[in-house]
């Protein structure tokens, strides 16, 4: 808790130190005061170090102490700086001081000269001091790490008398610390029970109550998430580890929130100082850790509830495997609690000796236990088969080797070897689930069949396809964040601290070197953010644009196209420029970049780029616009999109033909709908020999003129087109408004024109022909025709359509 | 709106981020003295050339005697053999 609370209050303190540092030196420019409690401070720290050489936890706290100091230096430098500033255009205002021969200058510039530079080379001098200080800091920030490796290995490697610790005295003093510690804490609640009793009830009272409320405050809102009524039957595996997963945190969360609260208010109410403070704080870790692996055991095993188990182990298997890792953890948090207390109550060695021995071998005999557990059935044989080789192998060799080395005297070793085994195995475990829950969220259909992703679905109406990326994003957060908890936890926990990891995750983020090239991944990121961000916004603004400036002014419709895609483009270029700039990508490169274009243009992209030139043109020039009508070529269709390098064209067969754009600007293009929608309908139609024309021009007029969709100007007409073979031909043109419906409306009139016809008798013809048949005998056939049926001679020429007609009607 | 908080948060990063610049305006080369972290060392820098140094504050003494405290987000511009820090 001291601990956690220095972390908190160094930067608080430092921030302040340099707050009155700057005060403190624009009052009295070259002040050696804070030079001097720095200084004060840093021989302190060195013989705090000289003397704690042996306290790993102190020699910790130490080096934050020495941080502070080198950045109280820095602040202190940086302090003088505007003063320094001040002196140096002061001095170049007064320039130089004369040469031989030059005028003199006045008395008053000559004093002020030498009393700035007197001043300067005090700053200087006191500048120069801070920098052998913070040199100093850092030669004492190496000691500190040299210190702390050899306390280290000496912790390992020194050779204890193992045989020695156990004996009577040892369990002598094993039951005065028992009984101290007890002493320590009774003792201080019965002086609280006689003297102050006000603040230890309220303590007791207050806590039980905010402790519970938090409890079940905690169990109630999370409840819902691993109830048991609500999941029967087979459960996938998502929801499996998603139960395993809350089921996990969330009470282990109500437990240490409920024992923090209640710790915070023993303490404030002062029920705890001291000794039995430290003893409480113990005890709480102790308990909270216990409860942890507990829930996490029973979430990965699950042993009365098979249908919820993430390793699939027997029933048998599961319920040993609870117990023995449980019991594995109690054995290391045990032995974690009682070190504190000796290390408060400042117990013999021998006793230390003892406890990390036992702990440390039960632990192995632990371990063992484990590997002898038959988990899995054979599906054949239905024999429950051992743990694989790789599994059981290496924990047979670390079991075997942790009692080696405590039977041979290496108790640190062995204690610090059982201790990161049960440590070390608890946050891959973690980690395991973390990394499982990832794969399943990443494989196909993974977030979709889930009941977040169904909520999902539901709340945001978003589509499977979108759930399963969605899903694939998911996984690679939480593989991040297991690797961005996991790997720290696991190196704190082998010796490393937070300051060497925290400064490698900086370098791995802002500074990977290969060569002379220096990559920052966190510019790249943010590179990729500032593009995202600049799309989104040019969007944005093209929607507003659009919709809500360009709508309302009645702006055409190509014009609006033409500007909202030119502003897409612009506002994606201008996003990816500053993306690169924000990337630490240099854009003088740029340069560069276009001339190596511009010689690829002169060879392969000249197309490309002559599309892209072409588009523009397009887009301003407009001699199309999305949903006109357009002939290009042999193409002939409604275009649909028109992009930089290509335009979409719809046919009306529903054939989309992508036209690059070079080809739309060098050839003629047909547009149907370009200033109007006007368009003339021709319908030709014949009418049979004999038949007045005036007439069949009144009639195809008052047609036309009987037809709503026909504009009346320019107005229709009916032109005599010539005398064809069988017919008389006439053509009947008119306008309509609208080019689209054309078809429409000539099938209505050509109805229109039959019917009419009919009604007047007016007769359409078809080509005729008449056939002269020479037959050599063509008497006796005449005879023999005549003879079967007087029928006349002359025979129509019928068509294969079989239309029945009369000949010549 | 979540796109905008982690592009703020990166920026914030990003800012934090990063070296003391140092570049040379002068036609003459110079070396500077700098204590970053406990190592004394003399950086060359020639005429026109820029060098990043001091990454967690350092002290500098400039080609005119001058000394400057930095902490690692300045922009240095040496001319006439004097520090301008912006």
């Amino acid at each position: 808790m001291r601990r956690v609370v220095h972390v908190v209050l160094s930067p608080i303190i430092a921030i302040m130190l340099s707050a009155m540092l700057s005060t403190l030196v624009f009052a009295d420019p070259v002040s050696r005061d804070v030079l001097d409690e720095l200084r004060t401070k840093l021989s302190l720290t060195e013989q705090a170090v000289e003397e704690g050489r042996n306290d790993d936890n102190q020699l910790v706290r130490l080096r934050l102490d020495l941080d502070t100091i080198s950045k109280g230096l820095i602040a202190y430098g940086v302090s003088f700086r505007p003063r320094l500033n001040q002196i140096n255009d002061r001095l170049a205002a007064l320039g130089n001081p004369p040469k031989e021969g030059e005028p003199a200058e006045p008395e008053i510039a000559i004093q002020e000269r030498s009393a700035l530079l007197g001043e300067k080379a005090e700053i200087n001098s006191v500048l120069g001091e801070a920098e052998n200080l913070s040199i100093r800091v850092s030669n004492t920030i190496d000691a500190i790490g040299e210190y702390r490796r050899e306390l280290f290995t000496n912790t390992l490697l020194r050779r204890t008398d193992a045989a020695g610790a156990f004996g009577l005295d040892t369990l002598n003093a094993f039951r005065k610390e028992l009984y101290s510690a007890y002493k320590t804490v009774i003792s201080r609640v019965q002086f609280m029970w006689n003297f102050r009793l006000e603040s230890l009830l309220i303590a007791s009272g207050l806590s039980a109550l905010l402790g519970l409320g938090c409890y079940f405050l905690i169990r109630r809102i999370f409840a819902p998430a691993f109830s048991h009524t609500r999941h029967v039957g087979d459960l996938s595996y998502i929801s499996r580890l998603s139960l395993a997963f809350w089921s996990t945190v969330i009470p282990s969360l109500g437990v240490a929130a409920s024992l923090a609260v209640v710790f915070s208010l023993f303490s404030y109410f002062g029920v705890f100082v001291g000794d039995s403070l430290d003893i409480a704080e113990a005890l709480l870790i102790s308990i909270v850790a216990i409860f942890f692996i507990q829930r996490l055991a029973n979430a990965l095993f699950a042993p009365a509830h098979p249908e919820r188990r993430l390793v699939p182990v027997t029933n048998g298997a599961a319920r040993a495997l609870v117990i023995l890792t449980v019991a594995m953890a109690v054995v290391h948090i045990l032995d974690f609690f009682l070190g504190r207390l000796n290390e408060i109550l400042s117990s013999p060695l021998s006793l230390t000796v003892a406890k990390s021995m036992i702990s440390s071998l039960t632990v192995s005999l632990l371990m063992m236990l484990i590997v002898v557990v038959k988990p899995f059935r054979d599906p054949e044989t239905g024999q429950s088969t051992d743990w694989p080789v790789w599994i059981r192998f290496p924990i047979i060799l670390l079991a075997g080797f942790v009692i080696g080395a405590a039977v041979s005297g290496y108790i640190g070793l062995a204690r610090f070897s059982a201790a990161q085994i049960v440590v070390t195995s608890a946050i891959l475990a973690t980690m395991y689930i973390g990394v499982q829950s990832g794969q399943v969220l990443a494989s196909e259909g993974g977030l979709p069949s889930s009941s977040v992703g169904s909520r999902l679905r539901k709340r945001f109406s978003i589509s499977d396809t979108t759930l399963d990326q969605m899903g694939l994003a998911l996984s690679f957060a939480v593989y991040g964040i297991v690797a961005l908890i996991g790997v720290p936890l696991i190196a704190l926990q082998w010796g490393f601290n937070w300051i060497d990891i925290s400064s490698w995750l900086y370098r791995i983020l802002t500074d990977i070197r290969i060569g002379s090239i220096s990559i920052s991944l966190l510019g790249i990121l943010f590179g990729i953010g500032v593009f995202i961000l600049g799309f989104l916004l040019t969007r944005r603004f093209q929607r507003w644009l659009d919709g809500s400036v360009m709508a309302r002014s009645r702006v055409d419709l190509g014009v609006r196209n033409s500007i909202k895609t030119v502003v897409g483009y612009a506002g994606v270029a201008l996003a990816a420029l500053m993306a690169l700039s924000a990337a630490g990508f240099d854009l003088s490169n740029l340069a560069i970049v276009a001339g190596a274009l511009s010689l690829g243009i002169g060879f392969g992209l000249q197309n490309i780029v002559n599309n892209f030139v072409s588009g523009l043109i397009l887009l301003v020039e407009r001699p199309f616009k999305v949903g006109d009508w357009i002939v290009a070529g042999n193409t002939a269709g409604f275009v649909r999109k028109i992009s930089v390098r290509a335009t979409e064209i719809e046919t009306f067969q529903r054939q989309t033909v992508i036209l690059p754009n070079s080809e739309l600007i060098n050839q003629a293009v047909g547009n149907w709908t370009h200033r109007n929608h006007l368009g003339r309908v021709d319908i030709p139609v014949g009418v049979a020999y004999g038949t007045k024309p005036r007439i069949v021009h009144d009639l195809l007029m008052e047609i036309a003129e009987a037809d709503t969709a026909i504009v009346r100007n320019p107005a229709p007409n009916v032109v005599f087109l010539g005398f064809g073979a069988s017919s008389l031909d006439f053509e009947l043109r008119v306008h309509i408004s609208e080019v689209l419906d054309s078809l429409v409306v000539a099938t209505r009139l050509r109805m229109a024109i039959v019917e009419a016809f009919e009604e007047r008798g007016i007769e359409i013809p078809f080509p005729q022909q008449d056939v002269h048949l020479k037959i050599k005998d063509m008497e006796t056939l005449s005879q023999a025709i005549s003879a079967a049926n007087r029928m006349p001679k002359r025979q129509s020429n019928r068509p294969a359509s079989g239309r029945n007609k009369p000949a010549g009607g | 709106m979540r796109i905008l908080i982690a592009a703020i948060v990166f920026a914030g990063l990003a800012t934090t981020a990063g070296a003391a610049t140092i570049t040379n305006m002068d036609a003459q080369s110079y070396t500077l003295k700098i204590t970053e972290g406990g190592d004394q060392s003399e950086v060359g820098i020639s005429s026109g050339q820029s060098v990043t140094a001091c990454n967690s504050g350092c002290f500098i003494t400039m080609p005119n005697g001058d000394r400057e405290t930095l902490t690692g987000n300045e922009n240095v511009e040496i001319s006439g053999g004097k520090a301008v820090i912006k």
